[in-house]
């Protein structure tokens, strides 16, 4: 019976691809509906979003996951602004100066908004102070105070020496300047006793004189040792002087703003210090005023609190709320998630060539901008910034925020720097990430599972149905009005469902990718502008979606053209022993294709050996070996079961140089290796895709509809004839949306999608005989393909069990016949 | 006095020690600022000093109150050249540094004899005496008795503004002059001063014992005005030009 491939039928058209009515939208255009601004079919990550923004216990931060154009970051922000607006507002943080320990600046807790007004409030006091204290240091009292002392402790000295001079001169003992300093000589008729004549002298002369001069020589020394005492004491005076005077300048203008702050006891203690300081370093201020006289300036409009030596009073704000009525916790997106950009950091400055810092130079990160509410970050982002994933989990770990330099981490900068108190972190973190990322995370990451308790995986697509379609169409109306698009017609609404269907690669769903979608939203408005349309029509939608494959369908137009060339050898008519139209998916960025490949297959009496080509040159990956491995094990666990597997068979992919993976192709291969046992042609017209299992089932795929399109267009280049078309896994039925032209030629007869279930079922299509199964005596019958592919298996045992007994003309010596 | 018409004031700083003349020099300074001076310095080797080192219980006692070996003649001539020579280049530095005049002289004898002399070409003598402690003290300014207004009360308050202290008027008290003298001196040796100004021409001190009294009991430097005009009791030096008559002949 001749076998005519044209009476094999296939799928329905219908069955081809589910296209959208447009009659059944319930609008004539999107302007017509409301736009549904939020996501649909991602219940599941907005509940968690939902959870992580409402929890408030410590551990449960956020890893948001899903291919990116789902949505996820709109959701995310959206979200965490509706639960900040509930929560309170934080508090603002200062660093002040630690006036014992300058180099352990002191946070400082203040209600939200009280910061900035204490920092205003302390430059206000520091510029009074600065007129205050010298107005007062020039005061009469002062000056009169100072004169008194002075006098006073002069007077004391004068005195003391001008006791012992008198007394000196009492005992004729007169003092002497030399360049070393004093000395003392006796006087004896009005002059000095020289040692000349002090020789002349009697003992009894020179014995008085050397008493009393050593005598007098110890009381001088005792006398000009008094002087740094009494400067000692004169200063203490002089201190107790100035911190009185102080004091009466401090207290009044420190009182105001005691007064201002008296119900934050955070700022109240702190001004308590401030008044000690000012009090201790009142000096800070005269020498102020000594160099505003010099300036260019009127002292009136001075700002001394810019001046360097009043750094010791600045409020270095770190985080300024506008106050309790701002309106909720803050959400912080930090784009460039560095080590500094996170937990901050402290600058230095150079000064005689050595890097110096102070309290002032700290510099908040986003952690101190969200403490108290949420931080979003790009996961990727802050994993390949150095050190910034260690320093963002120690500071969630240990809820305070450490700032670290990474200088300092590296051991590399050897200067002065600072122990400023942690300020307690009260944080939920939002990571955006992909996938792969999270996973890595949580295999690799100890601490990861600890700190992010929570993940909110979007999903890539929703169910096609009644329910959802409507909602699809009133999120595609919400995307048209946020870009600022013309209203698309029912029937561009349509055209834009199909396509979501087509790019969720499944009849029964939609993609979830909006992002796509949006770009192909714009690009059809675009089209219809051109067109002079007010509204976005299916046709403009369709010359989108033909323009964007046309842009990234070169390669794929070239490789077309090798095969219409005859440059690479493909069949699509005739028939064929051992050879089968294999397919694949070629991907480039979003753009996928298929393509046909010859499979081959060669077999001859062997050791039971399956040479994989692919595999045997490295051109192979792991899942086509495996793959082929599976067909090998069907073969053996299938036929001629009561003897030594003795086939020795070759697959190949002619004509591919680029390497090939996965197992889609195995059943391909199988069906070559098959035809080439049984020596029975394969209708050259079909191509065939779906993987195999070892007990003959034909299994899903991926990509069915660019494979099924991709033997189409090379059919097509050639001229469809009516013996053509593509065996595929009946599993991937249900993943069909052809393109229009593929699903006429299907409708016309020209073309056909047959789906198959085994490999029997296929075997039979591709050869036209029937594959046979085993009756009662366990034989196949004898004309089915697998009873010839037993017969033949039979035959090779049989030859090798010859060659064994006789033990001539094996190749290779003849260990290789033996039974195992 | 017009600014045309400023007269340049000579001072001679004299002292037997660099620490003397430093203290002076700095108020010379002062003085060279507020008017055109030339300046002159007089470095005297007081033999007394060399007499008495030599004895065995001599020491010297320092301005810090610590007793140390006393210098040899050897070492004391030795302190002394040195002593001169940065009393010279301290000098020169303040004189070129105002583009005045300057000279100087070493000598040998009794140091206010030795001056009295030496400053008879000269408006002010300035006698050095080292500070004994740290303290700022106040201009003193000696007016003969009954006078509230002098050239010394007046150069007094120049100094005392360009010092940044305070100026305090001392005459002698009713009574014999001799007392009146005594319980001047006293006063003196009791006030804490920066420099004491005295116009030997207004009095009360005339003479070089006088000087040397005030000196001894100031113990700080002693202004002189008038010093050209006291009687000479040497002959000029090369080194210490005599002072120049009215039309500016030698």
């Amino acid at each position: 019976m001749a076998f005519n491939p044209a009476e094999i039928p296939g799928l329905p058209a219908e069955e081809l691809a589910r296209r959208c009515d447009p009659a059944e939208l319930p609008f004539g255009a999107t302007d017509e509906i409301e736009g549904l601004d939020q996501l649909i079919g991602q219940d599941r990550a907005m509940d968690a979003i939902r959870l992580a923004a409402e929890m408030r216990h410590r551990g449960f931060n956020l890893f948001v996951l899903g291919p990116t154009g789902t949505g996820r970051r709109s959701a995310v922000d959206r979200l965490l602004a509706e639960q900040a607006q509930k929560l309170p507002v934080p508090d603002d943080w200062a660093y002040v100066n630690n006036f014992d320990a300058p180099d352990k600046p002191r946070a400082l807790r203040l209600p939200p908004g009280t910061a900035q007004r204490l920092r205003g409030a302390m430059q206000g006091l520091v510029d009074d102070l600065a007129i205050d204290i010298p107005a007062l240091f020039e005061s009469d009292e002062y000056q009169t105070q100072r004169r008194a002392l002075d006098e006073e402790y002069g007077e004391r000295q004068e005195t003391a020496m001008a006791d012992f001079v008198e007394k000196a001169k009492a005992e004729n003992v007169a003092l002497l300047r030399t360049p070393m300093g004093f000395m003392l000589a006796a006087i004896r008729d009005g002059k000095v006793v020289k040692t000349e004549d002090y020789d002349k002298l009697d003992e009894a002369e020179q014995q008085a004189i050397d008493e009393k001069i050593a005598r007098l020589q110890e009381e001088l020394a005792k006398v000009l040792r008094e002087a740094p005492k009494l400067d000692k004491e004169l200063r203490g005076k002089i201190e107790i002087l100035h911190a009185s005077m102080a004091e009466r300048a401090v207290s009044a203008r420190v009182g105001e703003l005691k007064a201002e702050f008296c119900d934050i006891a955070a700022a109240c203690a702190y001004l308590d210090d401030v008044h000690k300081d000012m009090i201790a370093n009142a000096e800070l201020f005269l020498a102020a005023q000594a160099n505003a006289k010099s300036g260019p300036f009127p002292e009136a409009i001075r700002k001394y609190h810019r001046e360097p030596p009043f750094e010791r009073y600045v409020v270095n704000v770190m985080v300024s709320r506008d106050g309790p009525e701002a309106g909720g916790a803050p959400v912080v997106a930090e784009d460039l998630p560095t080590l500094d950009h996170l937990t901050g950091r402290i600058e230095h400055v150079s000064q005689m060539g050595a890097l110096i810092t102070n309290f002032t130079l700290i510099k908040p990160g986003a952690l101190h901008r969200a403490n108290g509410g949420y931080l979003v970050l790009d996961a990727r982002r802050v994993l390949t910034e150095p050190f910034a994933w260690e320093a963002l989990k120690q500071c969630l770990k240990n809820r305070s925020i450490a700032i670290t330099s990474m200088a300092e981490r590296l051991s590399m900068v050897s200067t002065t720097s600072l122990q400023p108190d942690p300020i307690p972190l009260r944080v939920r973190v939002v990571l955006i990430g992909d996938r792969v990322l999270h996973a890595l995370l949580v295999m690799l990451d100890p601490d990861f599972a600890d700190l992010f308790k929570l993940q909110a995986d979007f999903e890539e697509s929703i169910d096609r149905t009644g329910d959802t379609v409507v909602p699809f169409a009133r999120l595609i109306a919400a995307h048209a009005v946020r870009d600022g698009l013309k209203p698309f017609a029912a029937a561009g609404v349509a055209r834009i469902i199909d396509e979501a269907t087509r790019i969720a690669d499944d009849s029964k769903k939609l993609t979830l990718h909006l992002g796509a979608l949006s770009d192909l939203m714009r690009e059809a408005d675009h089209y219809a502008g051109e067109a002079g349309r007010a509204r976005v029509e299916a046709e403009d939608v369709a010359r989108a979606v033909r323009e964007k494959d046309r842009r990234a369908s070169r390669v794929k137009d070239r490789m077309q053209e090798a095969v219409t060339r005859g440059t690479i050898l493909i069949d699509t008519d005739g028939a064929k022993a051992g050879q089968v139209n294999g397919l694949s998916v070629i991907g480039l960025g979003d753009f996928r294709f298929g393509r046909p490949s010859r499979i081959t297959a060669r077999c001859r009496m062997g050791a039971g050996k399956l040479i994989d080509i692919e595999r045997e040159v490295e051109l192979g990956g792991p899942l086509h070996s495996k793959g082929v491995l599976i067909l090998a094990g069907y073969l053996a666990a299938t036929y001629a079961l009561d003897a030594p597997f003795s086939l020795h068979a070759s697959l190949v992919f002619e004509q591919s140089y680029g390497g090939v993976d996965g197992d889609s192709a195995s059943s391909a291969e199988l069906y070559a290796l098959l035809s080439a046992l049984s020596e029975l042609p394969v209708a050259q017209g079909f191509a065939v895709t779906g993987s195999v299992n070892q007990t003959g089932d034909v299994q899903a795929i991926g990509g069915v509809n660019e494979k099924i399109e991709g033997f189409f267009e090379t059919c097509l280049t050639r001229g469809l004839t009516v013996r053509q078309g593509v065996l595929i896994p009946k599993s991937n039925v249900e993943h069909l949306m052809l393109r229009d032209d593929v699903v006429e030629a299907a409708r016309a007869g020209r073309f056909r999608v047959i789906p198959v279930a085994s490999i029997d079922e296929g075997i039979a299509i591709l050869t036209g005989r029937a594959a046979g199964a085993r009756d009662a005596t366990g034989a196949f019958p004898e004309d089915s393909v697998n009873g010839r592919v037993e017969a033949r298996l039979r035959e090779y045992a049989e030859a090798r069990r010859r060659f064994g007994r006789t033990g001539r003309g094996e190749e290779g010596g003849g260990g290789e016949g033996d039974a195992p | 006095m017009s600014a045309a018409t400023v007269t340049r004031r000579r001072i001679l700083i004299g002292a037997g020690s660099f620490a003397d003349a430093e203290t002076a020099i700095a108020i010379a300074e002062r003085i060279a600022e507020a008017v055109a001076a030339d300046l002159g310095g007089v470095m005297v080797e007081e033999p007394d000093a060399a007499g008495v080192a030599g004895l065995h219980c001599q020491r010297v006692v320092t301005s810090s109150g610590m007793l140390m070996v006393a210098p040899s003649s050897a070492q004391m001539r030795i302190l002394v050249a040195s002593d001169a020579r940065a009393f010279r280049a301290r000098l020169a530095r303040v004189a070129e540094a105002r583009a005045l005049h300057w000279s100087f002289e070493r000598r040998r004898g009794e140091l206010v004899s030795g001056l009295w002399e030496a400053a008879r070409s000269w408006d002010l003598l300035l006698l050095g005496h080292r500070p004994v402690h740290r303290r700022r003290g106040s201009v003193v300014a000696i007016l003969p008795t009954g006078a509230s207004e002098s050239d010394a009360r007046a150069l007094g308050e120049t100094l005392a503004s360009a010092l940044g202290t305070g100026i305090v008027t001392m005459g002698p008290m009713a009574g014999a002059e001799a007392e009146a003298e005594e319980a001047l001196l006293r006063r003196v040796g009791r006030t804490n001063a920066a420099v004491v100004i005295v116009d030997l021409a207004a009095g009360p001190f005339r003479g070089p014992d006088a000087l040397r009294r005030l000196l001894d009991a100031a113990r700080c430097p002693v202004l002189v005005i008038g010093a050209g005009r006291a009687p000479a009791t040497i002959a000029h030096t090369t080194q210490i030009p005599p002072a120049p008559h009215e039309d500016g002949s030698t």
